[in-house]
């Protein structure tokens, strides 16, 4: 009786905690010119190619959190935040090409102008959610 | 509840600015003056070319089979204001081009006038007019394997040559250009230009060893390509 009153009770406990929320990041771009697609990894695994006039979305634990592009014969860019539970975050990238080098350029977006932006974007399905 | 409104406040105006910077260059340079080449082995300065008369001339006497194509080397310099390029651009003929039989030249200057009439963070596209002078210059070689001729009458023989035969005149000239934005105060650019030509007029052929009766006149008709590398300085 001891010992069922002990698992019953472990497994109440269990069941009544409730699971940490995740964060969802929404990265997109916007038309671009000639834009080329761009791998992204979130939190240092591999999530998906996001191309111009593109949205990815992805969830992850909330705390900091990194976002790194990178490209063939181009550089690697990390965008850093820290995310809340349960939170939506929008983050616009474009592509910077010069003679040399090409990268994506990162920032955060608030709500409303990031909606109105990714109005035509189209979703990318194949992405891998890093955890 | 007044910190979380504080939040979303900074964070929508910090949002919004950085928007624009994300999608408009860093820094917003005026003015600038650039020089513009392609390199010298690997010159792309493609042009196809109709000057019709001749072309017939050569072509009903099996003299060269196809005349129209030329590859020069480009070098331009000029200034920038804003969204507008002011340029002279001049062409050579690449003394690696062409082959015995047939030896297409051609010089071009061009002065141009272009402007941006759309851009993104990391191109401009432009549109120019502008004004060329020109010369296209021929001379036929036939040549003759079985002949032989001693050394010590070469001066005294004549050969189965053409002498050099050229149209000379001016053009306008009207391209669309593709080229990177300006990024830094030194910057390296590249550049793509597709252009039209045509002859003010029709121009009579005309040799510089005599002068040339009966001959016919032409009036050009070109469209070339161009592949440049640009170096600028902006400010």
């Amino acid at each position: 009786m001891g010992k069922l009153s002990l698992i019953v009770g472990i497994f109440l406990c269990f069941a009544s905690s409730e699971p940490v929320e995740k964060a969802t990041l929404i990265l997109y771009r916007g038309r671009e010119f000639l834009g080329n697609a761009h791998e992204i990894r979130v939190n240092d695994k591999l999530v998906a190619n996001l191309a111009a006039n593109a949205y990815i979305e992805v969830y992850v634990s909330p705390g900091k959190t990194s976002i790194e592009s990178s490209i063939y014969r181009g550089s690697k860019r990390v965008f850093r935040l820290v995310t809340e539970p349960a939170q939506v975050y929008y983050i616009k990238a474009y592509e910077e090409v010069d003679f040399w080098d090409r990268y994506l350029v990162m920032g955060a977006v608030d709500v409303e102008t990031a909606k109105k932006e990714m109005k035509k974007c189209r979703k990318t399905e194949k992405v891998r959610q890093p955890e | 509840m007044i910190l979380l409104a504080a939040i979303v406040l900074t964070f929508k105006v910090a949002g919004i600015a950085q928007t624009d910077s994300i999608t408009n260059p860093n820094r917003e340079f005026k003015h600038g003056y650039f020089l513009r080449t392609s390199s010298f082995f690997f010159s792309t300065n493609l042009s196809a070319i109709w000057l019709k008369n001749m072309q017939q001339f050569l072509k009903e006497r099996d003299l060269a089979k196809d005349t129209r194509y030329v590859i020069n080397i480009p070098f331009e310099t000029g200034f920038r204001f804003n969204d507008w390029f002011f340029s002279l651009n001049m062409a050579i003929t690449t003394p690696f081009f062409g082959d015995d039989a047939f030896n297409p030249k051609m010089f071009t200057t061009t002065m141009h006038t272009e402007r941006t009439v759309f851009k993104t963070r990391n191109y401009r596209f432009n549109v120019g007019l502008g004004a060329s002078l020109y010369q296209y210059a021929i001379s036929i070689q036939q040549e003759e394997p079985d002949r032989q001729v001693n050394f010590n009458d070469l001066l005294n023989t004549t050969f189965r040559r053409t002498p050099v035969l050229s149209n000379r005149g001016g053009a306008f000239d009207v391209a669309v250009s593709l080229t990177n934005r300006e990024k830094r105060p030194i910057s390296i650019e590249n550049c793509f230009r597709l252009g039209y030509r045509r002859g003010f007029k029709r121009y009579k052929w005309k040799s510089e060893s005599f002068q040339l009766i009966n001959a016919p006149s032409d009036q050009l008709d070109m469209i070339y390509f161009q592949y440049l590398v640009s170096i600028s300085r902006n400010r």
